[in-house]
């Protein structure tokens, strides 16, 4: 019989058994929605947290000074990191991908023309900063080596990235950034601003990507988000602020990207090592390494990930035994058919087929109904500011629709199997 | 065009064997009309099924057009049951969800025939059986005898060489048992058709070449 044939039969009957088609059709349906959320849901964190590996380097390794708050803080320890620190470890391991010492200072800013006043965080840097956790288009140019030798009064302003679509808790939830709403409306670069006392140029604008698509919300290191950049070297000799550095020559800390996880260890050794040597001692430090960061908050998304991932197999599967149990009632009801078909012609893979394109034609349309529905879901998660639900693609309808498919397929195939060995004669027999 | 030697039929009963056929012996040429006689239980229904493909026997020998096709694997009898041989039932069977025209053209399609020239001849059949009126109604529309001339149509859609028909005018009245079994008639005189077929009715049977008379799942041949 051909394949058009059978598919005919296959729809008459899907009509015919109203009840039974749609008790089939719903928990496929309910199948694909879960998987078409779980694929959303899984590819989103996956996709995330690759990116945020990629985007903060791989070999991350970050060095601060002890504070007060941390456990292991000795009172009598009078050492503490300063930027020749870090270009003796730059001068000591060339091959380090990046070595980018910083400094934070909570500051002023001041706008004479449009007098706007906010107290903002300024972060002091070299250029190595760029290196890694890169994520913004840039207007105007970066800090370079020269600002740092020669102190220059420059300054980059970073922008934040806003919502692609604004999800309706924010509106209730969060405070207006002054600053951001003050950048957002006016055209900082090339403009002398006011940090602390100092007149500063705007010579570079960073723009963030929106927040959907923004790596560091979703995974971060530490906590502080400047909004200016300056030369670390003219920071230290000119900016006052609000700072946690006694000293006026300590930094705030050290980022290291080694290039390498394999090589993070051994970094985090040999760079002890060139502090004891430098200071006499290591134990005024705190170093850790990204992925110690990271660990954690990766088991935590890893098992959202795969709790939802269970779900959306169970559900699946409840689908293809609602299928199984529904086909077997269905051959019980057929069996004088069968006989009858079998007389007439029907060979036993004539009589599988028909069972099998019946339950992968009703996986099929409950793939169909079910992605509908599925991509219905997403948007409305979407609007209410479900951030993972933007990373849905269309590959995942069509992948959710290949499984309900083959769940019917899978879950037809035993009670075909048992349709098509009945007994003609027996069968022919059944009233 | 038939020859059955020494033909046996057993079914599992209970620890043991129940025997249906027990030795038949039968010859059936081409165009020849048969009618099997028999009271219930005596086997008869065992032989069609058996002659008519959809069952195998247990023992002896078997040959369809000079072909031994004893010991055929339920595909190959599968294969040759939907070219050769055409079933007319007493219950009809129908299926009650397609309608007569669909139900008639069913056997050409398990025969992958091309379905525009399976239309074209199962209206010509319905014609030639006097229900062109009705080949678009369902089954449960259609009266008994109309619904056993839709089957005689199903039987001859894929041009059989042999037609079995087991009672066919079992669940008729008489009026339309007469057509039904005129039709029969027709067929085998004028279009030559070898024709195998069960009846309780000594009536009906005249119309037979030859009559056989099943007892105890052997022919009776003192009849």
């Amino acid at each position: 019989m051909r394949t058009s044939e059978i598919i005919k039969s296959s729809l008459n009957e899907i009509k015919y058994h109203k009840v039974r088609s749609f008790l089939s059709f719903f928990s496929i349906m309910i199948g694909v929605i879960s998987i078409i959320y779980t694929l959303t849901l899984t590819y989103s964190m996956s996709y995330r947290i690759s990116k945020a590996v990629e985007v903060n380097g791989p070999g991350r390794i970050n060095i601060e000074t002890k504070r007060r708050w941390d456990d292991d803080y000795d009172n009598k320890s009078k050492s503490y990191l300063n930027l020749y620190d870090a270009y003796a470890i730059r001068k000591s391991f060339p091959e380090l991908y990046m070595v980018s010492p910083y400094s934070n200072k909570w500051v002023r800013f001041y706008d004479v023309q449009s007098k706007f006043k906010e107290y903002v965080g300024v972060t002091g840097i070299t250029p190595e900063w760029k290196k890694r956790g890169w994520i913004y288009k840039l207007k105007g140019r970066f800090i370079n080596d020269y600002d740092i030798e020669n102190k220059s009064k420059v300054c980059v302003v970073i922008q934040e990235g806003g919502w692609l679509k604004k999800p309706k808790w924010i509106k209730f939830y969060r405070w207006k950034d002054k600053f951001q709403e003050y950048v957002k409306h006016n055209e900082l670069l090339g403009k002398d601003i006011y940090i602390g006392n100092q007149t500063f140029k705007v010579v570079g604008v960073l723009e963030e990507p929106p927040q959907e698509q923004n790596p560091k919300s979703f995974i971060g290191v530490g906590s502080w988000e400047p909004n200016i950049l300056i030369p670390i070297s003219s920071m230290q000799s000119f900016l006052k602020g609000y700072s946690m550095n006694e000293k006026e020559d300590a930094i705030d800390g050290i980022n290291i990207d080694t290039g390498q996880k394999e090589t993070i260890e051994k970094y985090k050794r040999v760079i002890t090592e060139l502090i004891k040597s430098r200071k006499g001692n290591a134990d005024f430090i705190n170093m850790r390494d990204y992925i110690e960061v990271l660990k954690d908050q990766m088991t935590d998304k890893k098992r959202d990930m795969t709790t939802v991932m269970i779900i959306g197999i169970i559900a699946i599967f409840a689908g293809g035994i609602g299928i199984m149990n529904v086909s077997l009632a269905a051959i019980y009801s057929r069996v004088k058919e069968i006989g009858i078909r079998r007389a007439l012609g029907a060979s036993k893979s004539d009589i599988m087929k028909q069972f099998v394109f019946e339950a992968v034609l009703l996986g099929f349309l409950g793939g169909i109904f079910g992605s509908v529905l599925g991509v219905a879901a997403i948007e409305y998660l979407k609007s209410k500011g479900d951030t993972n639900m933007i990373m849905f693609k269309w590959w995942m309808v069509l992948a959710a629709i290949i499984a309900a498919m083959l769940t019917g397929f899978i879950a037809s195939v035993y009670p075909a199997k048992v349709a098509a060995d009945l007994d003609p004669v027996e069968s022919l027999k059944y009233e | 065009m038939i020859k059955l030697e020494n033909i046996t039929k057993n079914y599992r009963f209970g620890g043991g064997y129940y025997q249906a056929l027990k030795g038949v012996n039968l010859e059936i040429k081409e165009g020849e009309f048969i009618c099997l006689l028999g009271p219930s239980g005596c086997g008869k229904s065992t032989l069609l099924n058996i002659t008519g493909f959809l069952d195998a026997p247990s023992g002896g020998k078997y040959l369809f057009k000079n072909e031994n096709v004893s010991n055929f694997s339920d595909y190959k009898r599968t294969v040759i049951r939907r070219k050769e041989i055409g079933f007319i039932f007493q219950s009809f069977n129908l299926l009650p969800r397609l309608s007569a025209l669909e139900n008639i053209i069913l056997p050409a399609l398990y025969l992958n025939t091309d379905k525009k020239r399976a239309v074209e001849k199962a209206k010509k059949l319905a014609e030639w059986l006097n229900i062109s009126e009705k080949t678009k109604n369902s089954i449960i529309e259609l009266s008994g005898g109309e619904k056993q001339r839709v089957a005689i149509a199903r039987a001859l859609i894929n041009s059989p060489s042999v037609l079995l028909a087991d009672e066919p005018t079992g669940n008729l009245d008489s009026k339309n048992a007469m057509e039904v079994v005129e039709i029969l008639k027709n067929l085998n005189k004028k279009e030559n058709m070898t024709i195998l077929m069960v009846t309780h009715d000594i009536s009906v049977s005249k119309i037979a070449d030859r009559i056989i008379k099943i007892k105890d799942g052997k022919i009776d041949e003192n009849f």
